[in-house]
């Protein structure tokens, strides 16, 4: 990675408007949206209703897209195009598959980053809370989508989620760093997973 | 001659196609409905299908002529599965979209909220996902109806079909908040009037990541079957645990429907392997009921329909009071929609009770077989609806304690 994309990564996940992330039940919490993750809303409100041509428009013009590109060389090769073919093609299901993609690189990138700066000295209690909760605003989005393409990785993301939202928690961040770097690494290995099985389109039978 | 003939035939398509626009033309006017739910997330898997459903029918009764003559329409809201984003899009949807009838919400903590906003504005609510026993009892108002059995007829059924076929020495295991709480004590309320013997409980707490320490107590009262009553990633992790302790092997397991995601079932196959739960829908059930609805469902939307399929019936039971009363009055439409059946809803007939609003419907016990819910038992709607309780407590006087048997 680059130092650019570094302090980029770094300065999303400060933009996201973080807060600590609270006990939760894993799933009923939802972070609080940025402009990616609601013009994200948006645009799947629009494929949902059928309305491709206002998902196209909320597409070519919104936050998502601009970080699409600006996070290209990290993300499956042409997926800001492709995704863009599937919408003028209406295709939904590429479409999603195209968006499912981008969120979970953003997630695999923000372990990643959380990981790095855990390495090189920065407090737990600082760091954690922070990514994690960045992390879960992208990673929510998409999960269902994922759960019907890798239900496997569904299921190991929201586990390995789960604990590293425990060890976030103040007192276990201050007293095992460490675990806190494997839990951010078990994200990032999950997600590089799911990116690795799931950026071929699979054939259709029907 | 020849001239007249041409004049019969343009006159004939003239009346013809005056007479097949009507419906087209009296469906100038619109009345909408309101789908609130989880629609992005964990939880979307649940909020999708009900729109999905109310699609379907919203489909079907536009293609008939709409409802008293208004074509209808959905709009449908993102509650983010939380309170309350949940009431400030159900009143969004009453106040400026004016819907006519609200269906949702997904999470049982965002549908009692709901149902606050519903009996303020005095809109027809319908729940077809949330299972928390205090909407019917407590919770209840004139507005509000159900076609979601509750943790207090899951556990009605699933305790007979236990003490009748599983085993009567029964231990329960649950997660020490509301939900838990709720149906361990639905549960043990249900066991012990049928005679079984709940020979240990304990409750684990929330956010709990290991449960071996509760095992040996567990295995220590040597249960037949052990009930768990847990959710969302808490019961993902109990059954790897227990799986990895042989004790999904040594006893029989059961718990309610919202046990676990229907989506993670194939991920977490193994330890789920023999699993028994109350349910009233799967696509693998050959009930010619589901199959028929299962059919309707995947040809037009190219996937199977799930447990959310109560919002399909839930609009028709709603257009169907709206005609019978002649008005969209709520007060009308609420009396109308009392004591009202249907045939060939996704499950077969089905009737809302006039005491409680809940719909008293057969429901089907199914096994987890390879990664798939597969029907072993039907119990009857009437065996596990149990009384109406509006206003009270349903387990008032309830108490943990373990009454021993000899």
């Amino acid at each position: 990675m680059t130092p650019l994309r570094a302090v980029a990564l770094a300065v999303l996940a400060v933009v996201a408007g973080v807060a600590p992330a609270a006990a939760h039940h894993t799933g009923v919490y939802t972070p609080k949206d940025n402009a990616i993750s609601a013009n994200f809303k948006q645009l799947k409100f629009s494929l949902q209703a059928g309305r491709f041509d206002v998902a196209l428009r909320l597409y070519d013009e919104g936050a998502l897209r601009a970080e699409m590109r600006a996070r290209a060389a990290a993300l499956p090769a042409g997926l800001e195009a492709r995704t863009r073919a599937a919408l003028a093609a209406h295709d939904a299901g590429e479409a999603e598959r195209g968006l499912m993609l981008f969120f979970v690189a953003l997630a695999r990138d923000l372990a990643r980053e959380a990981d790095r700066r855990l390495a090189a000295g920065a407090a737990a209690a600082a760091v954690g809370p922070r990514f994690l909760e960045a992390i879960w605003r992208y990673y929510n989005l998409v999960d269902f989508a994922v759960g019907q393409r890798d239900p496997r990785a569904s299921v190991a993301m929201r586990l390995a989620y789960d604990d590293a939202e425990t060890l976030t928690r103040p007192a276990a961040a201050a007293s095992d760093p460490a675990r806190l770097r494997a839990s951010f690494g078990r994200i990032a290995q999950i997600l590089s997973g799911l990116i690795d099985t799931t950026t071929t389109p699979q054939r259709r039978d029907s | 001659m020849r001239r007249m003939t041409w004049l019969v035939v343009l006159v004939t398509l003239a009346v013809a196609g005056t007479w097949m626009a009507a419906p087209a033309l009296s469906q100038s006017k619109v009345v909408k409905i309101g789908d609130l739910g989880s629609k992005v997330g964990v939880f979307e898997g649940y909020g999708k299908y009900q729109t999905m459903g109310m699609q379907l029918a919203v489909d079907e009764l536009n293609a008939r002529g709409g409802v008293l003559g208004h074509k209808v329409e959905i709009v449908s809201e993102d509650d983010e599965t939380k309170p309350a984003p949940a009431v400030r899009k159900a009143e969004k949807l009453i106040l400026q979209d004016d819907v006519k009838l609200l269906v949702g919400a997904v999470s049982s903590g965002a549908t009692m909220a709901v149902m606050d906003v519903t009996k303020k504005h005095k809109t027809i609510h319908w729940n077809s996902v949330s299972c928390a026993e205090f909407m019917r009892t407590t919770k209840f108002h004139k507005y509000y109806f159900s076609n979601q059995p509750d943790s207090r007829m899951q556990a009605n059924g699933l305790a007979r079909y236990i003490v009748d076929r599983m085993g009567k020495k029964v231990y329960i295991f649950y997660t020490d908040y509301a939900m838990g709480q709720s149906d361990g004590r639905q549960f043990k309320t249900a066991l012990e009037k049928l005679g079984g013997e709940v020979v240990g409980v304990a409750g684990a707490p929330l956010d709990t990541k290991d449960f071996s320490p509760w095992f040996g107590a567990i295995n220590q009262s040597n249960p037949d079957v052990l009930f768990v009553a847990f959710a969302g990633t808490d019961s993902l992790r109990l059954m790897t645990q227990l799986h990895s302790f042989g004790m999904t092997k040594k006893y029989k397991l059961a718990g309610i429907d919202c046990f676990l995601l229907q989506q993670d079932l194939p991920a977490i196959a193994e330890p789920m392997e023999g699993f028994v739960q109350l349910n009233h829908f799967s696509p693998h059930n050959p009930d010619k009921n589901m199959q028929a609805y299962n059919e309707r469902f995947k040809k037009k939307f190219g996937t199977d329909a799930n447990i959310a399929a109560g919002s399909y019936d839930a609009v028709l039971f709603w257009a169907a009071a709206v005609e019978k009363a002649k008005s969209f009055d709520p007060d009308k439409v609420a009396d109308a929609h009392e004591g009202m059946c249907r045939d060939n809803t996704h499950i077969g007939r089905q009737c809302i009770r006039k005491e409680d609003h809940q719909v008293v419907m057969d429901m089907h016990l199914y096994q987890v077989k390879g990664g798939k819910n597969l029907p072993i038992a039907r119990i009857a709607g009437n065996d596990s609806i149990g009384e109406a309780m509006v206003g009270k407590d349903p387990v008032e006087g309830f108490t943990w304690e373990i009454k021993k048997k000899n």
